[in-house]
């Protein structure tokens, strides 16, 4: 290897390593681990409802176009049961619970996300 | 010129059958419909065998063909999206000089996965789904590195045979 390639070489470790650091700290801050209060149904972008996660309760999201979408709120934790989109990637998802974590159905531009508890009071009036 | 033709039809099948595994493969980092960007191997030999013409005629065709075959609609936006800001960066990678085709590569892989996200972002309008961009970017730097140290090992043979010919 001559100095040239070497030093090109370094260059693509170096930005490597820049990137995998940044996402670490990133993810220091964003991935509190901390569980979640309240699931937000965002449909477009819009939050159309929301829900308390340590109520136990079963909901039909309904979308644009006849989508439909089953969420069951347990325990803590949310999934989505059902739904009647082509790729049910949204069921395959699984459980979640922590604060910033959510479910995205693609097809129904429908996206589950869960939330901290401080907003509670400000969303449940504008809602 | 007729093993122009040829290395192009190899890499283009390594392509394929890189899509099909990776439409296999499932990546599951909370976006769905993401693609870990394994054909982007085939991509960064050929620009750097061929050039970004031909390149762009690689990418094109199998994101065409494995959309048709392994995929969907959807799943072709996503590639597009997807391949369309990583070919770029690539070439602006590669256009300073700064890089070896492993840099290059790793540029890509990243990118690849920024522009998943973005269009992900797009479809559903919710920016909050940015929160799996970290996980997301060490994926494209692993991807990235993996087929960039792939394709510089591979590259001096493709180019022997061209000399030879
Ligand atoms: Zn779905």
């Amino acid at each position: 290897m001559t100095e040239n390639d070497k030093r090109k070489w370094r260059a693509g470790f170096v930005l490597a390593l820049l990137i995998i650091t940044f996402s670490l700290i990133f993810m220091a801050v964003l991935y509190q681990r901390q569980d979640g209060q309240r699931v937000v149904i965002l449909i477009d972008g819009k939050a159309t409802a929301e829900y308390d996660l340590s109520v136990n309760r079963t909901v039909t999201i309904r979308t644009a176009d006849g989508g439909e979408n089953v969420l069951t709120i347990q325990d803590g934790s949310c999934y989505m049961k059902e739904a009647n989109c082509p790729d049910h990637i949204c069921v395959r998802e699984g459980h979640i619970h922590r604060k910033g974590q959510s479910i995205i159905c693609l097809p129904h531009h429908l996206v589950i996300q869960i939330e901290g508890g401080k907003e509670a009071e400000v969303d449940a009036v504008v809602r | 010129m007729k093993l122009k033709v040829s290395q192009m039809g190899l890499l283009l099948s390594v392509a394929l059958i890189l899509s099909y595994i990776e439409s296999v493969i499932p990546f599951n980092f909370g976006i769905p419909g993401m693609k870990l960007g394994l054909p982007n191997l085939a991509v960064v030999l050929t620009l750097y065998l061929f050039g970004w013409k031909e390149a762009l005629l690689i990418n094109l065709t199998r994101i065409l063909l494995s959309g048709f075959m392994f995929g969907n609609m959807a799943g072709i936006l996503f590639s597009l999206a997807g391949a369309a800001v990583s070919f770029l960066s690539m070439l602006a990678a590669r256009k300073t000089g700064i890089f070896d085709l492993c840099g290059v590569s790793i540029c890509g892989g990243v990118t690849h996965n920024i522009g998943q996200i973005l269009i992900a972002v797009y479809v559903v309008r919710t920016a909050g789904i940015m929160y799996y961009l970290p996980v997301l970017l060490i994926a494209g730097v692993i991807t990235g590195a993996l087929n960039g140290m792939i394709a510089m090992r591979t590259e001096p043979y493709l180019k022997k045979m061209q000399r030879r010919a």
